[in-house]
């Protein structure tokens, strides 16, 4: 097992560097500049170059990437050219806010696509299987962005109940605040990824449900629930973390649109405003932060399949 | 519950009933728990509904949905209004009918031959308690004839020759030539006073160093700004707020929604769109008639748009009643060019002889326009752009042109216009200007290889003439021929015409009273109290 994982962590470092150097591509090769963004559109030439020769944005692209590839190497990531406050500052207030509406999403996903999937799993042409099937059909076809729209205007406007800024307040802080400021974020948010994540539940559990094992805890007198709970749900899980896994790096990473239609200030709405005005250090910073965060993501789901799975311990 | 989901079908009794699932017993539980979670937010200051609290003025908490770019007053793009005139202060204001008030300066003379003017600096402190000095408007002419350093200041401060100070609260500011008083209050207008030490743009990137009435307490990018009550402004019954806080949005209608919901209790620059949800709950203000004038730009150096006449053609698709009533409800006024009509430029006339003729259009385009299509680039901001283009592509189409419209984002359409490669767009220009000449500052205007429209091969010598009388004009009837000229020079050019003045809008709690905002639209808070 020790040498598993490090065998995988010592795959992050040329990953990061590959990933690091696409993501840079991909930025530079983005019409517009930080400086025509701080110079406005009245700004001469004269005083775009001053701007550039400020930020060192003159230099060959190449070089930028070099400087910023070894200060990276230690621990600095550079600084916002639009803000000038550097990028590990940014990244550590926005890093916890989507960690934490993350968090909270997950366990509403969980809450939501564990129950629903075993209901549809279990008896799939049953009146709650068919409700339920129907519920996550509905809600697949509606995407989040529009989901939190109608939450706002629900929730904010109408009944006026939570807010539609969203708030970060730090749970340990305040857990009720915390919970309240961001509740209508984290609903969009994972009522989608609930759906995709019951859906593939009930597909499982519905093929477990089928083994010669369920037949053989019937037999030996098991309660259903405990045939349902004790083995189907078991081994229907284990695909499914995967799937779960993968819907954390989503929300970790691709939350960029609910975050700022929720004015949340996570990562997401750092990386949007950072690629609005060509903020390079911070796309970059960000972007590289969200592919460790997703290598991390994966790392633990293989170590937890060997925990959930005895057959995989054992190997 | 649970078990009566998982029994099988021999086991169960009594089906048919439906009831609400465990998990949604316990999520309703989870949210009624959080719902009944009350208080404000420390991130949005006075939101949640709170109002005034603290002191006399109460504090304000104002949504807006442009990011701030700096605490840089010498970069006047909209962006940074928020920050002008609270954190620093000016020479002079303009009040609604742009008649100057004494702001920074006490009084000004100007020398009988309209060469230099004499200006009195009041007894004031910068926000860190040092005083106010003739030192620092000389810093701040120097900079701003810098052209890597002065930004938007450069333009309005061409005009000046030197500074220099008699003691330390009087300046006397020389010029090129004999200057129009006008020209010069608009630049005592537009000219921020920063102290000297700090007066770069490295230092103002994030850090403020005014006179206003506000301080910076705190800042986190793109999501709020904090202003405290500034302790050393020199008029002691201002501000009467004792905070504001600045939230940021990304989208105007979760602005709307965070005003409605009771998070802010003022927004500014709202889509006149979201105006109908919000004008029953809240007091709606607009700003100056002619803040700004909506141009509708084509590139003289691309083609078709090479030939004037084909520019000149097009020109009379523009209907300008039919875009103001889309884009702004009827508000504002129709303009034929770059002057409103409080300003010497303005001609009504034009509206009649160059406006709207979809026949005119036709024929000139059948004859001139050797390709009968172009590309109008439409950026996000500000909102109406793409509604007005739209009709103007719609009425184009019907005399026989294509323009086909490509969004862009701010970051590329900013750079795609300083090289010259943009065929046409629509943006607005501010222009509350009193003289002529201060128009020229604009590079869309500009007689100088700046001009992002001519670009190098420079504005025609007809329009050069013109600017140059108008930056010449000191007496009303030389001020009178050099708008003849400068509007007969704009018309025959037809590279750039007016479309119509915006109308910004502001939503306002009920209990918010004496919001202002001077005739640029920047708000002015000395007076405002919240409760």
């Amino acid at each position: 097992m020790s040498r598993f994982l490090l065998r995988r962590l010592a795959q992050f470092v040329p990953v990061l560097v590959i990933g690091a150097l696409a993501i840079w591509g991909f930025v530079y090769a983005l019409p517009g500049s930080p400086a025509a963004i701080i110079a406005g559109a009245g700004a001469s030439q004269a005083e775009i170059n001053a701007i550039n020769a400020r930020l060192g944005l003159n230099h060959p692209v190449w070089q930028q990437f070099a400087t910023w590839l070894g200060n990276s190497l230690h621990g600095n990531l550079g600084t916002s050219a639009v803000t000038g406050t550097p990028v590990s500052s940014l990244l550590g207030t926005a890093a916890p806010a989507t960690a934490q509406l993350a968090i909270m999403a997950m366990v509403v996903l969980v809450l939501i696509a564990v129950p629903l999937g075993v209901a549809a799993g279990v008896r799939p042409r049953g009146i709650v299987g068919r409700i339920v099937s129907g519920f996550l059909s509905v809600s697949l076809a509606v995407p989040p962005f529009w989901l939190g729209l109608l939450l706002i205007l629900a929730f904010s406007v109408k009944l006026r109940v939570f807010p539609p800024a969203a708030i970060y307040v730090p749970f340990w802080q305040d857990p009720a605040q915390a919970l309240r400021g961001a509740i209508l974020p984290a609903l969009a948010l994972a009522i989608y990824s609930a759906s995709v994540t019951a859906r593939f539940l009930a597909a499982s559990l519905h093929e477990a449900m089928r083994s010669d094992y369920i037949r053989t805890a019937r037999a030996k007198g098991a309660g259903e629930i405990r045939v349902v709970l004790r083995h189907a749900l078991r081994n229907a899980l284990l695909p499914t973390l995967t799937v779960a896994a993968l819907q954390l790096g989503a929300l970790l990473g691709g939350a960029i649109i609910i975050e700022v239609i929720f004015t949340y200030p996570g990562l997401g709405s750092l990386l949007y405003t950072a690629l609005n005005s060509r903020d390079y250090a911070v796309i970059q910073g960000a972007l590289l932060l969200i592919v460790a965060i997703f290598l991390a993501i994966n790392l633990v789901v293989d170590l937890l399949y060997a925990v959930v799975d005895p057959r995989i311990r054992v190997s | 519950m649970l078990k009566k989901i998982l029994s099988r079908p021999g086991d169960r009794r009594g089906r048919g009933r439906v009831r609400a699932s465990l998990l949604g017993a316990l999520l309703a539980g989870a949210l009624t728990v959080t719902a009944c979670g009350g208080g404000s937010s420390p991130a949005a200051g006075g939101g949640g509904g709170s109002t005034g609290s603290g002191g006399s003025g109460g504090q304000l908490t104002l949504g807006t949905s442009l990011p701030l770019v700096s605490f840089d007053p010498y970069n006047g793009i909209d962006q940074n209004y928020v920050i002008q005139h609270t954190l620093y202060s000016y020479l002079i204001t303009y009040d609604k009918n742009r008649k100057p008030v004494p702001d920074l300066a006490t009084s000004w003379t100007f020398a009988p031959d309209n060469t230099s003017v004499t200006i009195h600096l009041r007894a004031a402190n910068f926000s860190d308690g040092t005083p106010v000095t003739a030192s620092d408007v000389i810093a701040g002419v120097k900079r701003a004839q810098n052209p890597d350093t002065g930004m938007t200041q450069t333009g309005v401060a061409k005009f000046i020759a030197s500074v220099t100070a008699q003691g330390e609260q009087t300046v006397v500011v020389k010029f090129k030539q004999p200057t129009a008083p006008e020209t010069v209050l608009d630049w005592m207008f537009f000219f921020p006073i920063v102290e000297a030490s700090h007066d770069n743009p490295t230092y103002l990137q994030n850090h403020a160093a005014g006179s206003g009435p506000f301080v910076l307490q705190s800042y986190s990018p793109n999501n709020s700004l904090v202003l405290a009550k500034n302790p050393h402004y020199y008029n002691p019954a201002e501000p009467k707020l004792q905070s504001v806080t600045v939230k940021f949005f990304n989208d105007q209608s979760s602005m709307a929604a965070a005003l409605q919901f009771g998070q802010l209790n003022a927004a500014q620059f709202v889509d006149y769109n979201l105006l109908g949800q919000l004008k029953n709950q809240f007091n709606i203000v607009t700003g100056s008639p002619d803040a700004e004038t909506m141009i509708f730009y084509l590139n003289p150096t691309l083609a078709p748009f090479n030939v004037a006449a084909c520019r000149q053609a097009v020109m009379r698709a523009v209907d300008r009643t039919a875009i103001m009533k889309v884009v702004q409800g009827g508000q504002g006024y129709p303009v034929p060019g770059p002057f409103t009509p409080g300003s010497a430029g303005y001609n009504a006339s034009l509206l009649n002889t160059n406006g709207f003729d979809l026949a005119a259009a036709k024929a000139g385009i059948a004859v001139h326009c050797a390709t009968k299509s172009a590309t109008a680039v439409v950026q996000p901001n500000p909102p109406g752009v793409q509604q007005a283009l739209e009709i103007i592509q719609k009425d184009l189409a019907s005399a026989g042109f294509t323009l086909n419209l490509q969004p862009q984002d701010s970051a590329t359409f900013i750079t795609q216009l300083h090289a010259g490669k943009t065929q046409s767009a629509m943006y607005p220009t501010v222009n509350p200007f009193l003289s002529l000449s201060s128009l020229t500052t604009n590079r869309g205007f500009s007689p100088l290889s700046d001009n992002y429209w001519w670009g190098k091969t420079g504005a025609p010598a007809q329009y050069v003439k013109a600017a140059e009388q108008a930056e010449a004009a000191v007496t009303p009837a030389q001020i009178t021929a050099a708008a003849t000229a400068f509007n007969t020079a704009l018309v025959d050019q037809a590279w750039a015409t007016g479309v119509y003045t915006e109308a910004n809008h502001f939503v306002l709690n009920k209990n918010v009273s004496g919001f202002l905002t001077n005739p640029a639209d920047m708000i002015e808070l000395g007076q405002t109290t919240v409760g």
